[in-house]
């Protein structure tokens, strides 16, 4: 008897020691915080720098979206002797099938805006007012990024229900939005552009990669001219003349300008001659550690696509006719053959008939210590010369044919360009525009915006495109619809 | 709540002795016994005490001994009744996959728990965070095994509730014996190794510069060439202008891999034991280099036994196992720095030096700069060292009559340090420029401890109520903690970050935990009828706001043979069924899903956007608090049965087993910007099939014996709901996680086959369709009743079957003659497909002019003079293949259906023959040889219908990868016993 007892109390006194509990089964992941907690100015300005890096994503802005401008327009073509965006240059994608990634970035961005400028837990301050316009300006951005492609354009009084969805709160991961219509879209892009320019400083950033007043007016500028309501050219020809009236110098005004100040802007080795540059209104952070989180390599950056020294992933070449038409080695924008800004070095290893021109805009930089680098060069998303032409642009519009036809020669001249006769003034200007942004993501979207065809001269096998093609707005993937079954494929696209 | 804890704990923290002794009833040849074989699981508890109710098969030690295998998962290949093995790669170490009765959730890997001596090990997932792929159980020695248990059904897995769903796997380690005299065992082997079925063969340098001419001719207006001669040369001038003719082309796969690979495994152990206690000591050395150049595996393994009596009452028991693993291979995973699979892509018409000495980087499109396979094999490295230890204390305690207390604690700490080294010049990172080098060294520590405590009442009343009841208590606790250094900017080629220009570093800490409170009960009523029953209640830490959920399960079965009315022609008839529900987490061996319950956001300094960077933040998890347990119930009918005094037996099952709320991936609209994807419940998986396993042994005579023993199991697994109505996996990448060949759908076959169908070669124009003759043909849909040569055009539709075979069968013949044993493993597996999953790197269709095919390449469609080949299977190859029929189709998808001849052994044993001379009681020579034969029912498949490409998920199943192939082995042993 006394030996159970002995046992059973040295059994009870140790149950004692044991401490287990149900509540031990309560584990959060130690470096991370609630949702909720966005409860500094540190912490809204760090979420809206993940927002500025989703939309540099190499899927999106960073790279890929960069080259669709071009490819799906006419004046770059990808050779079919490499694989890279051969599908996409031949108009060959549907909902299952495509190379388009950037859906779900831009509203990664745009949701991660939508807890900055919603938020209501840090008390205002010239801080809170400056971020949360910085993330206004970059939502307008996302959406307009997306009605662009997603969407049909405004004028084309096609299908305008089928916009992108808005989504304008915090994170939720049950909702399942519809799409919302085109005109809807584009009033949000106008409202946030205009809330955001209304707050933010009116001097310009120090670090360009920030948005900043002149991004927010140059994109306001381009939107009135693609939806182009009554009314909207006055506000873009007002918007474009205001950058006009304070670009800094050293950006390419219309003056003279040197050929190889002109090309060294892009193509120069020196990180210090392209990057920061006054010509610059905004551009994405490229360098060593930001490419980790962008996902910019050598396999996925623009250096890759475009320059010639990657050999076997560079495929996307200038065509003949194009580079024909800038008339002369005069025009900067050209530049003595392999000197300026295009080069055949390397070519004869494609199969193209007849063979194309590289584009030498977005260099492989040589190392320099380790901060330079292969794909570390920032990209010029908006700059100064775009004023310019949106200006003229919007002088067309409001009837000013004259003046704009004065202007669009001008601009021309100054880079040594040849003249225009304005028999077909749209064409003149959105050629111009051409010469001046190809590389830079803007072809494809010009034809859109108003309603033109694609019409390829060389080096195609789809070498037309029809306005009303159903195409020329991208599918959404099957996966997104999938996953919301409240978003409905665009209609032509059978799958 | 805390009140229940403490009453179940009682008699916490003695750390005494009880053996958890499996002793195989001796079943195979020599005596007649009604006994089954006793299994016993945690806290002492006995599998079935008095007879049969669960379903389970158990494989004796003779399997294990010697193998050349390196883990134990390899060896149940083709053995047990419903399970299904295939390795992911022939890289030894690297991780397998095992189903039991199909797969039974959507997430994580589809393989059973394996338990060792008590200790919860896991599944055998992935535990590496740099090598592709690390199997933990490879660090477990086969020769230090006694027996293996698969347990299958709720009644068998009951105990093991919560992670048992997939089956259990019960591994007992060998152990000394009470009052024996000190024996001795020393074994060796060597082995070598190769491909087990790959006829995948290369175009050599003519054959490439054919299949280029003819691509020069096909994709360029006729009359460009005169002659395919013609257009061969302009092939050469305008893709390999490097080349001069005659000159012969460069082989890289044999540069790359060994023809053949040697294995070699030494043993050593020593059993013995006294009046109260009771020891085995052993070790093992195996080393393997593989058949990839540049790869090198070493095990060191020491394990050991010790049990001690303190009295009729009192038993202690401790286990411990170490191992020391190194192991080399090659960097690159899935990616071009893949020497392995890039040496099959590439041109050989390019040299693999430069005139000057150098690395060829100019390998055109089979590989980018800096990948040049044989430069990548030296200077691009990857090693690590392991360390595992498996221990085991446990006590087993009658303090009153009848009464009886068991506790066990059991552990596995893992301790990695895996190094990958890549010297400048080989640009595989992103971030990574050409002068620079990669350093990683990743450090993790993963510790799994589990405690349980049973307390239970054993009696037999009058002789004929025996009553077995068990109530108990486990703690589980889970820790992984990581420590990583990366830099990409090494300027020396030597390991170290002193070299580096920067660094970036990383760690993380990952923890779970399960809390279990769980009662038993088994009556067996005059020998003849059982009842068993279970009730648990499992809580876990991953899940939601709900983290409790209570199971049960049931099982009777019936010893027939004891009842008068039985037919005399049984020698044996027991009828058993069960019935169970059991919770279970699929996604709780794998790191990096622990917590699941909050949404969360991540705020990283580390990363900086503008010149003041400060760092960004974004949302890191959605959350789900409604995440709870899956649920598994399992229904099993089943009856052993046995004839001429147990000479012939069968155990015949059926089952049916429905997983709901399986947990899968749940993906939340694209425009909520936030993760891709989270866990919730999300569906159910319903697996039914039937087991048939035949022992017999036709012929037993004095000097010579001969046994059969047949398995036959039928499954479908069969996804009954879904959150969404179609799941598919092609993101586009090479990843694991990608496989654009399968789907999940309500109602249809869990992974079936879903992709456009291919409809063959356009033999002739159809201006209708705008078809030319030699272009690529898709259904237009799943009805096959229309064609079209525009892959856009063409819907996805089901193929009926998946990568898991429904039938598998294995036999086994073993022949005994005096000392002579001769004994050969068929397996079959039917009725399910397989694919290449390097397809794209095998046959492009012209895409890219200037990377190698595979020998059917010379297939293609073409009606270049000379060489017209008006093939049905292969279309017309034209540079840049604009139509894309290279890309995803069930043109590469074949039947999988095969039967190996799995093993083979021919051993001599010499018996006590020279006891007296040298003391040695027992000599053994053998030959044994795995996948020796194979034979694949469809004729033009080249890879090897066993394949896996990776085994953390089921939906690497039958997808061929070439850098994890099957091997085959022959090697030679000797056993020694003193």
């Amino acid at each position: 008897m006394k030996k159970y007892i002995l046992i059973i109390s040295t059994l009870l006194l140790l149950t004692g020691f044991n401490s287990c509990s149900e509540r031990d089964l309560d584990l959060l992941q130690p470096e991370a915080d609630f949702i909720s907690d966005i409860n500094s100015v540190e912490r809204m300005q760090m979420m809206l720098n993940g927002a500025y890096f989703s939309v540099a994503s190499a899927d999106a802005l960073g790279s890929k979206l960069m080259v669709f401008g071009d490819i799906l327009g006419d004046k770059i073509y990808n050779s079919p002797s490499r694989a890279i965006f051969l599908q996409t240059y031949n108009y060959n994608y549907n909902g299952i099938q495509n190379q388009f990634a950037f859906y779900g970035k831009m509203y990664d961005t745009i949701v991660s805006c939508n807890m900055v400028i919603n938020n209501t837990s840090v008390a205002e301050s010239d801080d809170t007012i400056r971020i949360k316009s910085q993330a206004r300006i970059l939502r307008a951005l996302a959406y307009y990024y997306l009605v662009s492609y997603y969407s049909p354009t405004p004028t084309s009084g096609v299908n305008q229900e089928y916009g992108v969805p808005l989504v304008l709160g915090n994170y939720d991961l049950t909702i399942k939005p519809a799409r919302a219509t085109v005109k809807e879209i584009y009033t949000q892009i106008i409202s946030d552009l205009n809330v955001g320019l209304a707050h933010i400083s009116q001097s310009e950033p120090i670090d360009k990669v920030f948005l900043g007043a002149n991004a927010a007016k140059l994109l306001l500028s381009r939107v009135y001219l693609t939806r182009r309501d009554p009314g909207d050219a006055q506000l873009a020809l007002q918007y474009s003349s205001e950058i006009i009236s304070s670009i800094p110098d050293g950006a390419f005004k219309v003056g003279s300008i040197s050929a190889s100040y002109y090309a060294n802007y892009f193509k120069a080795m020196d990180d210090a001659q392209s990057e920061d540059h006054p010509e610059t209104i905004w551009e994405l952070d490229m360098n060593f550690y930001s490419n980790q989180v962008t996902g910019v390599f050598n396999d996925t950056g623009l250096p890759t696509f475009y320059s010639p020294g990657d050999n076997t992933r560079r495929g996307l070449l200038a065509n003949k006719p194009f580079y024909d038409s800038f008339g002369s080695n005069n025009d900067v924008r050209r530049g003595s053959l392999n000197i300026g800004l295009f080069s055949t070095s390397g070519v004869n290893d494609l199969a193209d008939d007849p063979k194309g021109y590289w584009i030498m805009k977005y260099p492989r930089t040589t190392t320099i210590g380790t901060t330079a680098g292969l794909y570390f060069r920032d990209i010029k998303v908006f700059r100064y010369s775009e004023a310019y032409l949106n200006r003229i642009e919007a002088l067309r519009l409001t009837g000013q044919t004259g003046l704009a036809l004065t202007e669009l020669n001008s601009f021309a001249a100054s880079r040594k360009g040849t003249s225009y006769t304005g028999a077909n003034l749209l064409n003149d200007i959105l050629n111009e525009r051409a010469k001046e942004f190809y590389g830079e993501g803007q072809r494809f979207l010009d034809l859109k915006r108003y309603n033109l065809p694609v019409v390829r001269n060389s080096n195609c096998s789809v070498c037309n495109l029809e306005a009303t093609d159903h195409r020329f707005v991208l599918p959404v993937s099957q996966s997104a619809i999938n996953s919301n079954p409240n978003l409905k494929q665009y209609p032509g696209y059978t799958n | 709540m805390n009140v229940k804890l403490r009453v179940l704990s009682i008699g916490v923290l003695f750390f005494a002795g009880h053996s958890l002794v499996a002793q195989k009833a001796k079943a195979d040849t020599t005596t007649k016994t009604k006994d089954i074989a006793e299994v016993v699981l945690i806290g002492g508890i006995k599998l079935d005490p008095a007879q049969k109710v669960g379903a389970y098969n158990v494989v004796s030690k003779a399997n294990f001994e010697s193998t050349p295998f390196s883990s134990v998962d390899d060896v149940l290949n083709g053995r047990v009744a419903g399970l299904n093995f295939s390795s992911a790669s022939g890289d030894p170490g690297s991780s397998n996959m095992i189903t039991i009765r199909g797969v039974s959730s959507l997430l994580g890997t589809p393989n059973p728990l394996y338990v060792i001596d008590g200790v919860v090990v896991g599944k055998g997932a992935d535990n590496a965070s740099v090598m592709e792929s690390w199997n933990p159980l490879s660090s477990i020695d086969p020769n230090a095994i006694e027996n293996v248990s698969v347990l299958k059904d709720a009644s068998a897995t009951a105990l093991y509730g919560s992670r048992g769903a997939n089956g259990v796997i019960l591994i007992t380690t060998k152990k000394g014996k009470y009052n024996q005299k000190t024996r001795f065992e020393f074994s060796t082997e060597t082995g070598v190794q190769d491909r087990a079925f790959d006829k995948l063969k290369l175009l050599t340098a003519d054959e490439y510069i054919k299949v280029g001419g003819i691509l020069m001719w096909n994709s360029n207006p006729a009359g460009t060439y005169a002659s395919l001669e013609e257009a061969k040369n302009a092939y050469l001038q305008q893709y390999e202008p490097q080349y001069v003719k005659g000159t012969p082309g460069t082989d890289w796969m044999k540069l790359v891999n060994r023809t053949s690979s040697t294995v070699n495994t030494y043993n050593f152990s020593a059993s013995g034991g006294g009046a109260n206690t009771s020891f085995r000591i052993g070790g093992t050395y195996y080393e393997n280099e593989p058949l990839v150049k540049a790869g090198g595996f070493n095990r060191i393994s020491v394990n050991s036994a010790v049990d001690h009596k303190a009295s009729d009452k009192l038993k202690f028991g401790l286990n411990l196992n170490y191992s020391n693993i190194k192991r080399d291979t090659y960097s690159g995973g899935r990616s071009v720095g893949n020497p392995v699979t890039s040496a099959i892509m590439l041109s050989p018409l390019r040299s693999v030096y430069n005139p000057d000495g150098t690395y060829n980087q100019n390998l055109g499109q089979g590989a980018t700069a800096g990948m040049n396979p044989v430069s990548l094999l030296n200077e691009s490295r990857e090693w690590s060292t392991i360390n595992t230890i498996i221990g085991s204390v446990n006590m087993d305690y009658q303090f009153v009559k009848n009464f009886y207390f068991n506790s066990l604690y059991g552990m596995q700490a893992q301790m990695m340090k895996e190094m990958q080294n890549i010297y400048k010049g080989h640009p595989m990172y992103g971030g990574q420029n050409d002068n620079r080098g990669v350093l990683r060294d990743a450090r993790s520590t993963i510790l799994d401890w589990n405690w349980s405590n049973t307390l239970s009442y054993r009696n037999i009343f009058n002789g004929r109520h025996d009553l077995q009841t068990y109530v108990g208590m486990e703690y589980q606790d889970h820790t992984y903690n990581n420590l990583s250094l990366f830099s990409l900017t090494q300027t020396d080629p030597r390991p170290y970050f002193t070299f580096a220009e920067n660094v970036l570093g990383d760690n993380s800490d990952q923890q779970w935990r399960q809390i279990s409170y769980f009662g038993r009960l088994n009556y067996t009523l005059d020998k003849k009828y059982t009842l068993s029953g279970q009730f648990r209640r499992d809580g876990n830490s991953t899940l939601g706001d709900k983290k409790f959920g209570n199971f049960w399960s049931v099982g009777g079965s019936w010893n027939v043979l004891n009842e008068s009315f039985v037919p005399k022609v049984f020698s044996s008839l027991i009828l058993r069924g069960s019935y169970g529900v059991l919770g279970n987490i699929p996604y709780a061996d794998q790191w990096y899903s622990q917590y699941n319950q909050f949404a969360t956001l991540l705020f990283n300094t580390q990363y900086g956007w503008g010149e003041s960077g400060s760092g960004y933040g974004y949302v890191a998890t959605p959350g789900n608090q409604a995440l709870t347990w899956e649920e598994s119930s399992h229904l099993d009918v089943g009856a052993d049965f046995g004839f001429f005094n147990e000479r012939l037996k069968f155990t015949v099952d059926y089952y049916n087993k429905y997983t709901d709320k399986a947990i899968f991936y749940e993906y939340p609209a694209l425009e909520t910007g936030g993760p891709s994807r989270f866990n919730a419940n999300a569906g159910s998986i319903r697996n039914r099939g039937f087991e048939i396993v035949v022992d017999a042994v036709p012929v037993r005579k004095e000097n010579f014996s001969w046994t059969i023993n047949a398995n036959v199991a039928y499954n479908k697994s069969v996804v009954e709901k879904l959150n969404q109505p179609l799941v598919t996996f092609d993101n586009g990448s090479t990843d694991a996680d990608n496989n654009e060949l399968v789907a999940l759908a309500p109602g249809h076959i869990l992974g079936e086959y879903f992709t456009i169908l291919w409809a063959g070669v356009a033999q002739a124009n159809d201006p209708t369709k705008g078809i030319k003759a030699g272009d690529a043909l898709y259904y237009t849909d799943g009805t096959q009743t229309e064609v079209t040569n525009n892959r856009l055009l063409a819907s996805k539709a089901w193929l009926g079957k998946s990568a898991f075979p429904i039938y598998n069968v294995g036999l086994t013949n073993e022949f005994k003659y005096k000392g002579l044993s001769l004994s050969f493993l068929l397996t079959g597996q039917f009725d399910f497909y397989v694919q290449n999953g390097v397809r794209s790197y095998t046959q492009h269709d012209g895409a890219f002019p200037t990377r190698n095919q595979v020998v059917e390449a010379l297939d293609n469609w073409t009606d270049a003079p000379g060489a017209e080949n008006y093939s049905n299977d292969n279309p017309k190859a034209i540079i840049g293949n604009p139509s894309t029929s290279r890309l995803a189709s069930s043109r590469f998808i074949s039947k999988g259906d095969h039967i190996r001849l799995k093993e083979a052994r021919l051993a001599y044993s010499f018996g006590s023959l020279f006891k007296e001379q040298t003391g040695i009681n027992n000599l053994t020579l053998y030959v044994r040889g795995t996948n020796l034969l194979t034979f694949a029912f469809d004729k033009k498949l080249n890879y090897d219908p066993e394949s896996n490409s990776n085994s953390w998920s089921w939906l690497g199943k039958g997808r061929y990868w070439y850098s994890s192939p099957v091997i085959r082995t022959i090697s030679f042993g000797v056993q020694i016993g003193f």
